[in-house]
């Protein structure tokens, strides 16, 4: 392949901000065109990113033949428009959720396989700086061996585009709004567990708003990985807003928020008896830093969907470069496996 | 006439919808719920205008389409679902409606106001924002709303573009441009001698219905300012007089605040090649659009549309005082 991957994306809403801030100036990425329904919204991203505007997918790609395509467009529409993608020759990347079952996305991995192209779901979340963190404390062992994975997600939908008719993308999936963000919650939940198999799940999701459009706005799993046990939970009624991670192992556990980010670490540091201390005063000092370096990040537009910029990069160099994406195949499928397994647990409830 | 109305039970449509009714027209008004203040020459069209079903019945035998519906808040998403694409599903109706004339109500914040000069005029010849990407979300949402409603022109439809200035009543006192309330209640009041370009909301609806009513208004652009403008100052002196509340402020002359931004943004630029992000008014382009001292005149309006303001900054000022208690 030259040197620069020829980009196209499909889909030019709230997410493509930060798929654009990528490929719009990465001297590896040529942006050769921008799809949406809507003829203004096509034109006025063009234009914003310098490059051609289409409003039919199969046009763009017929057009432009891009190697990669961002699929950033209502989870129903995804299938469709990967597979379309994929036998014009493109690499695919698609927002979560990337199918809306397991079975529909492994007819979507027979096309790639078909197509000889990489078929990738954006876990952008896994590549912010903070997981990679609790990622290298994981391989270092300074954690032990991971027993615990306890995921809180924390978000007022009830004010925002879930609560309106036709605002909510997952409408018409179940669980609503929760599916919308189910897919973070089981890629991180299950990225510690290696290939153990998922065991036991319990779910359950519900209504609290009474709001019609919404789904489901409240949601708790307990899913059992080999001896290990991943915790989920959104509630749309915690404030502050916060997507907070705590990874617990048998030498020391790690705690953090992907909003306003920090890194707590509680290992054996010292004497038995001063480790507590010693942890406090490590951890303080860890924590007003933080406080000063989200201040800085906020000044600089840097928020967290950076895991996002992060997983674009390396997808775009393993595209170019002929290497393994940094969201393998199993990645997506076992975190598609996790999301039936709880949908289907809560919708029998 | 037949008036469909967008944005009917907003802040400048809920008078539209009151003048337009009280001059004899049939309205119908575009809102996303209903509710029961309607009269008797006013009826509801609910739905969401990004959407076209099922309002888009409610269209047919329309003379007219006045259209205010546009988000002046969110993100630059939230804006552009709401102003752009909204208009872009209004404009697809009225052509598939075989309804032609249109009074679109756009905005003083599409106009460049760094291309002009300081106390020069700015009138509807002025030239449009060059760069809008210097610009916030509404600025940005509403030049390309425009752009779309220019096009509908095009194709032979009869369009009236309104742009008023900063509309005032009894919910919208233009708090911006009186001060910039900091924390402890104290704020800044910039450009404390510069016009203010505003319009009362009733006066304004007037204007917008007349521009409906005249076939001489076909093919025009409008701007909407009352008369006799106050500064800054005089504007927060005659608030005061009438018993509203205005915030104590220190006053920042226009070029001491436009200097202050101007050095931000260079630091901003050296620094960390402008990648840091500042509220609007530490930002050159957002504080000459709101803030940069122009004479505004409206003979177009009162020429072409036969438009007088009814009310007086002070007569103004005393019914939002009544409206409020």
């Amino acid at each position: 392949m030259s040197q620069r991957a020829r980009a196209a994306v499909v889909g030019c809403g709230v997410i493509s901000t930060e798929h654009f801030r990528v490929l719009a100036q990465h001297p590896r990425i040529e942006l050769v065109g921008v799809c949406d329904r809507s003829p203004a919204a096509a034109r006025w991203t063009a234009e914003r990113y310098r490059t051609k505007a289409f409003t039919d997918h199969a046009e763009m790609l017929a057009s432009v033949r891009p190697d990669v395509v961002h699929v950033l467009t209502p989870p129903s529409s995804h299938r469709a428009i990967a597979e379309d993608a994929l036998r014009a020759g493109a690499h695919v990347i698609v927002e979560k959720p990337i199918a809306s079952s397991l079975e529909e996305l492994n007819a979507m991995f027979v096309i790639a396989d078909t197509c000889e192209r990489y078929l990738v779901e954006s876990h952008n979340y896994r590549f912010n700086d903070q997981i990679l963190a609790i990622d290298d404390l994981v391989a270092r062992g300074v954690l032990g061996e991971v027993v615990d994975v306890d995921l809180l997600l924390a978000l007022d939908i009830r004010a925002s585009k879930f609560a309106m008719a036709d605002g909510n993308p997952t409408a018409h999936l179940p669980g609503g709004a929760v599916r919308d963000f189910l897919t973070h919650l089981c890629y991180l939940g299950t990225h510690y567990f290696g290939d153990v198999p998922i065991g036991a799940v319990e779910a359950r999701w519900q209504n609290r708003s009474g709001n019609p459009y919404i789904g489901a706005d409240d949601f708790e799993a307990r899913v059992e990985l080999g001896e290990g046990v991943v915790h989920q939970r959104f509630d749309a009624r915690i404030a502050p807003d916060c997507f907070r991670l705590w990874v617990r192992g048998t030498a020391g556990s790690a705690e953090t928020d992907l909003y306003q980010p920090f890194l707590r670490i509680e290992t054996r540091r010292g004497p038995k008896q001063l480790s507590p201390v010693v942890n406090h005063v490590v951890n303080g000092s860890s924590l007003a830093l933080a406080g000063a370096r989200n201040l800085r990040d906020k000044l600089l537009q840097l928020s967290p969907y950076h895991g996002l910029w992060r997983l674009l990069e390396r997808f775009y160099a393993s595209v170019l470069d002929n290497t393994p994406p940094p969201v393998t195949r199993r990645d997506v499928l076992r975190t598609s496996e996790l999301v039936d397994g709880i949908v289907q647990t809560a919708s029998a409830r | 006439m037949k008036l469909f109305v967008t944005g009917g039970s907003g802040f400048i449509g809920r008078s539209v919808v009151s003048v337009a009714s009280s001059r004899g027209h049939d309205v119908v008004r575009l809102v996303r719920r209903s509710v029961p203040e309607t009269g008797a020459r006013v009826r509801d069209a609910v739905g969401d205008i990004r959407y076209p079903e099922p309002w888009f019945a409610s269209l047919a035998g329309a003379d007219a389409v006045i259209h205010l519906a546009a988000a002046v808040g969110g993100d630059f998403h939230t804006q552009f679902s709401a102003t752009v694409l909204g208009t872009e599903t209004l404009l697809e109706a009225m052509a598939a409606a075989g309804v032609r004339r249109l009074v679109h109500v756009s905005s003083f914040s599409v106009y460049d106001y760094r291309a002009m000069a300081v106390g020069s005029t700015l009138d509807e010849t002025s030239p449009l924002e060059a760069r809008p990407l210097d610009r916030d979300a509404y600025t940005q949402t509403k030049l390309a709303q425009e752009r779309l409603v220019l096009e509908f022109a095009q194709t032979g439809a009869e369009v009236t573009v309104v742009r008023p200035g900063a509309v005032y009543g009894p919910d919208h006192l233009w708090n911006a441009g009186l001060a910039i309330v900091l924390p402890g209640e104290l704020g800044v009041a910039y450009a404390p001698l510069a016009r203010q370009k505003l319009t009362y909301v009733d006066n304004c609806a007037e204007a917008i219905v007349l521009a409906a009513e005249r076939s001489e208004a076909i093919g025009a652009t409008i701007n909407l300012v009352d008369d006799d403008l106050p500064t800054q100052r005089g504007w927060a002196r005659a608030m005061r007089s009438a018993g509203l509340d205005v915030p104590r402020a220190v006053p920042v002359p226009y070029r001491v605040a436009s200097a202050a931004a101007e050095l931000l943004a260079f630091a901003n630029r050296r620094l960390v090649g402008g990648r840091a992000k500042f509220p609007g008014v530490v930002v050159p382009a957002t504080l000459d659009a709101q803030y940069r001292p122009l004479r505004y005149p409206n003979d177009v309006a009162k020429r072409v549309l036969g438009w007088q303001p009814r009310w007086t900054l002070d007569e103004a000022l005393l019914r939002v005082v009544k409206e409020r208690r």
